[in-house]
C-alpha cells in the first residue's frame, strides 16, 4: 500500500477511535466542577436526590450543591436569579405546568436538544423519548413550538387514596364514576355514636387557597370542564364558567362541605395526609406519593389498609392529573455541559430505577416493568403507571399569569365549598373567568399555550379505569 | 532604661501619621458618624431610591426584565385595582382594631401591674411571654387553635352550646381572627411601655387628688391619663407602625385569604412583586405605602408635640 494511503487509513482509524461514541461517555470529563441547584422540597429529595448526588460525585467528581426550598420560595428564588441572569445557578427543578410556560416564554431555560444529541454527553442507551411514558411527555411542552428545555423525570399523580378495610367492612363499591364516589363518601361518613360529629369522614381533598386548584383540576376535566377554551375567533379564553366547569365546582364543593372534616378548607396537603393517616377519613384525593405516609406503620394508623386508585371518571371522561417534575438548565449557567451530564446521569435507567424502588414514581417506562421493582400495592402500581401513561398537565391553569389565574380559580373553589349554591358559584365563576380572560389578553400576546386538553392526549377506557381496583381484588365489593 | 522612648502627643504628631491624627482630632464628630452614614446609605437610601426608580418602570421579574420607563402610569393604575383598594382598607382596619385593642388591654394590665399583689412578678412574667415569641411560632400555634375540626377555640364554643366558627376560612371571620392574634401577641409590649410610664409618674398629683376626694375613676381620667399622654403616644406610634406593616403573621395564618379578605397592603405588594412578578407596579404601591405610613406618623408625632391643657 502506498505510504500516503497508509497514513490516511491510520489517520482515519485514529480519528474514529478518538471520536466519542455513544457507548463511552466520559463521566469524569468535568471532574472538580461544582454545580448549584435550586430544588423543591419533597419526600424524593432525601429518598433519592441526596443519595444519588453522593453517588454522582463519586462517579463523576462533580459536586452538586443543592439548595432545597419550599416550593413557593424555590420558585421565587429561581425567578429572581434567572431574571438577574445569575450565572451561579446551574440546575433548576420545576413543574412545567406551573412556571414552565413563563420561564420558556422568557427564554430562561437552555435548549437541551444539542446536549441530548451529543454522544460525548449522552449515553447511547439513554433512549429518550422512547422510554418515557406518554403522560410525562404530554406535560413536558406547554407552549406550541417550545424547544426541549427540560427533562421530565417524575410522574406523581393526583389519585384517590382509599381505605381498603373500610370499603370491605361496609361492603361499599369502590368508585369508578363520580356518582359512585359521592355514594361511597356518603356511605363511609360514619357517626357510630350518633353525636352529630362523624368519627370517620367519607372524603377529603384540598380546600386551601390556590393549592386547591391542583387537586380540583382532575374533577374539573373529568366533568368535561377546563381552565381555558378557545372562542369562535380562536382566542384563548377562560372556561371556568362553562356549565361543565360549574358542575365540577359544585360537585367538588359539595364533596368537601358534606363529607370532609370542617378543617378541609384550611388544610394544606400535609395536614390532609396526616388526617388520612390518622384514620379520620375513608378517602383522600391527593398526590400518590402521600401513600408512603399512610402506609408507614410508624406514622400511620391505617398502614396495610390503604391503596390508591384513579380518580373516578366523570361526564367528560378520565384525565389523570400528572403534575410532573422536570430538571432544566439555566440559560445563564457557565457549566451547562456538566449540568447536562448530571441530568443525563440522574435520568439513566439504572438511577431512575433506584428512585422507583424508593417509591418515587418515575417517567421511564422500563423501570415500571423492571423485574427488581415491586409496587407498594397492586392498585398503587397500576394507577400510577396508567396515570403516568395517560396523564396531562392540567393541575394549574397554564398561563403566563399563573399566580393570578390560580388565585382566581381558588376564589370560585372557596365559594363552592362554603356557599355551594349554583347561583353563587356561577356568579363567582363568571367574575373570575373575566379576570382570567383579561389576564390572557394582557400577558399572552402571540403565544400558544396548550391550555386545553392536548389533542394528543389518549382517552382511557372504562376497563383501564377499573384496572387498579381489579388488581387489588376490590372489584366485587358493593355487588 | 529599656531602650524604648516614650513620645509625647506633640512628638507623635510630628511623626508620619501625625497629620492624620490631627485631622481625626479636629473632625471627630464627622469620623464617628461615617459608619452610620455609610450603613444608612447602603442599606436604606440606595434601596429606597431603587424602589422609587423602579416604580416608574414596567419591569416584570420574569417576562420583561428589560424595562421601559412608563412615567406615573403605575401610580395611576393602582387606583383602578379593586384588590389594592381593599388591601388599603384591610390594612387600616387591622391596624386600628389591633392597636385600639392593645391600648385598652395594655393600659388595664399596666394599671393592674402597677399595684401590689401577691405573685405579681410571676404573673407579669407570664403576661409578657407572648412578646418574646416569634411571629411564625405564634402563628403556627394559633393555626392549631383555629382549626375547624380539632381546634380548642371551637371545642370551647361547642362546650357552651355555641356553633363552631370558621375562624380563618370564612371571609367574615378571617380578619377578626388575625386581629385576635395581633392583640394577643403585641399587647404585652403596650403593657411594658405603659407600665414604665406609670412607674415614672410623679406622685404629688395623685396625693392631691386623693386629698380632694377624687374617686378612682376620676383619678384615672383626670390625672393618670393626662400625665400618661406622652407614653401613650409613644406606644401608639410604635405599635401603629408595626401593625400597619404586619406581614409574617398574616402570611403564615391566612396568606391574605380567603377571597383576599385579609390581604393587606404589604401582602398585596409582596404577591404582585414575587408571585406575579410585576416589580414596577409593586414598587409604586410600595412608595404609596411608605407615604401613608409616613403621613400617619407625622400626624401622631404632631399630636404628641401638641400643647395640651387640662
Amino acid at each position: 500500500m502506498p505510504r500516503p494511503m497508509i497514513r490516511a487509513a491510520a489517520l482515519s482509524l485514529a480519528l474514529i477511535a478518538a471520536a466519542p461514541t455513544r457507548a463511552d461517555v466520559n463521566w469524569r470529563q468535568f471532574e472538580g466542577e461544582t454545580l448549584n441547584a435550586i430544588y423543591l422540597t419533597a419526600a424524593y429529595i432525601d429518598a433519592w436526590f441526596r443519595p444519588m448526588a453522593k453517588q454522582f460525585e463519586d462517579e463523576t467528581g462533580i459536586k452538586v450543591r443543592m439548595e432545597v426550598l419550599q416550593a413557593g420560595q424555590a420558585r421565587k428564588k429561581q425567578d429572581i436569579m434567572l431574571a438577574g441572569q445569575d450565572s451561579t445557578l446551574d440546575l433548576i427543578m420545576l413543574q412545567m405546568d406551573n412556571r414552565g410556560g413563563k420561564l420558556t416564554a422568557a427564554g430562561h431555560l437552555e435548549d437541551l436538544k444539542p446536549y441530548l444529541d451529543n454522544p460525548a454527553l449522552t449515553p447511547a442507551d439513554y433512549d429518550y423519548p422512547n422510554d418515557w411514558l406518554g403522560g410525562c411527555l404530554n406535560t413536558e411542552r406547554v407552549i406550541e413550538g417550545q424547544p426541549l428545555n427540560n427533562i421530565v423525570w417524575s410522574a406523581q399523580a393526583q389519585q384517590l387514596h382509599i381505605r381498603t378495610d373500610l370499603f370491605k367492612k361496609y361492603n361499599v363499591k369502590v368508585p369508578t364514576t363520580m356518582a359512585e364516589l359521592e355514594a361511597a363518601a356518603k356511605a363511609l361518613t360514619i357517626d357510630e355514636d350518633k353525636d352529630g360529629t362523624p368519627e370517620i369522614y367519607g372524603f377529603l381533598a384540598r380546600g386551601w387557597g390556590n393549592l386547591a386548584t391542583a387537586s380540583f383540576a382532575t374533577y374539573l376535566f373529568n366533568h368535561g370542564g377546563s381552565w381555558f377554551t378557545t372562542d369562535a375567533s380562536g382566542k384563548k379564553v377562560s372556561n371556568i364558567n362553562s356549565k361543565e366547569s360549574v358542575d365540577a365546582f359544585e360537585f367538588y364543593g359539595r364533596m368537601i362541605r358534606d363529607y370532609a372534616p370542617p378543617s378541609a378548607l384550611s388544610n394544606k396537603p400535609p395536614q390532609n395526609a396526616s388526617l388520612y393517616a390518622a384514620g379520620k377519613t375513608a378517602m383522600l384525593s391527593e398526590l400518590n406519593f402521600w401513600h408512603f405516609l399512610a402506609d408507614d406503620p410508624k406514622k400511620s394508623k391505617i398502614a396495610g389498609n390503604t391503596t390508591t386508585i384513579l380518580v373516578p371518571a366523570g361526564a367528560g371522561g378520565s384525565f389523570p392529573n400528572v403534575p410532573t417534575t422536570s430538571l432544566a438548565i439555566s440559560k445563564y449557567s457557565k457549566k451547562k455541559d456538566a449540568a447536562w451530564l448530571y441530568i443525563a446521569w440522574m435520568t439513566r435507567k439504572s438511577i431512575m430505577l433506584e428512585g422507583q424502588k424508593v417509591a418515587v414514581p418515575m417517567c421511564r417506562r422500563s423501570v415500571w416493568v423492571d423485574p427488581s421493582y415491586t409496587a407498594p400495592t397492586p392498585a398503587w402500581g397500576a394507577s400510577a403507571r396508567i396515570a403516568a401513561d395517560y396523564g396531562v398537565a392540567i393541575a394549574k391553569p397554564q398561563a403566563i399569569a399563573i399566580g393570578q389565574m390560580r388565585d382566581a380559580a381558588a376564589a370560585v373553589i372557596n365559594v363552592a365549598i362554603r356557599d355551594g349554591s349554583r347561583a353563587a358559584i356561577q356568579a363567582e365563576a363568571d367574575k373570575q373567568a373575566a379576570v382570567m380572560t383579561k389576564l390572557v389578553e394582557e400577558t399572552e400576546q402571540g403565544m400558544n399555550f396548550a391550555g386545553v386538553i392536548p389533542k394528543f392526549a389518549k382517552r382511557m377506557s372504562p376497563e383501564e379505569q377499573a384496572e387498579p381496583i381489579k388488581a387489588e381484588g376490590l372489584d366485587k365489593l358493593g355487588m | 532604661m529599656s531602650g524604648t522612648s516614650a513620645h509625647s502627643p506633640a512628638e507623635l504628631r510630628r511623626t508620619a501619621g501625625g497629620s492624620l491624627i490631627d485631622w481625626v482630632d479636629r473632625n471627630l464628630a464627622f469620623v464617628f458618624n461615617v459608619p452610620t452614614v455609610v450603613f444608612l446609605v447602603a442599606l436604606v437610601a440606595v434601596p429606597v431610591c431603587l424602589v422609587v426608580l423602579t416604580s416608574f418602570t414596567d419591569w416584570q421579574l420574569v417576562m420583561k426584565p428589560e424595562y421601559d420607563f412608563v412615567g406615573i402610569e403605575n401610580y395611576l393604575s393602582m387606583w383602578g385595582d379593586g384588590r389594592w383598594l381593599n388591601a388599603i382598607w384591610h390594612t387600616f382596619y387591622y391596624a386600628f382594631a389591633t392597636v385600639v385593642g392593645q391600648l385598652v388591654i395594655g393600659l388595664a394590665t399596666a394599671l393592674l401591674f402597677n399595684r401590689s399583689f401577691a405573685g405579681k412578678a410571676f404573673y407579669r412574667s407570664v403576661w409578657m411571654m407572648p412578646m418574646i415569641a416569634m411571629s411564625t411560632a405564634v402563628s403556627l400555634v394559633w393555626i392549631l387553635f383555629f382549626d375547624a375540626s380539632y381546634g380548642v377555640l371551637n371545642h370551647f364554643l361547642q362546650m357552651v352550646g355555641i356553633e363552631p366558627i370558621e375562624w380563618t376560612t370564612s371571609p367574615e371571620w378571617a380578619m377578626p381572627s388575625l386581629i385576635l392574634v395581633g392583640i394577643w401577641h403585641h399587647t404585652p409590649f403596650m403593657t411594658l411601655i405603659l407600665l414604665a410610664g406609670l412607674q415614672s409618674l410623679p406622685q404629688d398629683p395623685f396625693e392631691a387628688a386623693r386629698i380632694d376626694g377624687a374617686s378612682r375613676w376620676q383619678v384615672l381620667v383626670h390625672v393618670t391619663l393626662p400625665l400618661m399622654r406622652g407614653h401613650i403616644m409613644v406606644a401608639l406610634i410604635l405599635r401603629s407602625i408595626f401593625a400597619v406593616k404586619e406581614f409574617d403573621t398574616i402570611l403564615a395564618i391566612t396568606q391574605g385569604g380567603p377571597l383576599y379578605a385579609t390581604e393587606t397592603m404589604n401582602m398585596n405588594i409582596y404577591f404582585n412583586a414575587f408571585d406575579y412578578g410585576y416589580m414596577g407596579a409593586a414598587s409604586a404601591k410600595g412608595v404609596v405605602f411608605f407615604g401613608m405610613i409616613l403621613a400617619i406618623q407625622l400626624v401622631l408625632v404632631g399630636l404628641r408635640r401638641r400643647q395640651w391643657s387640662y
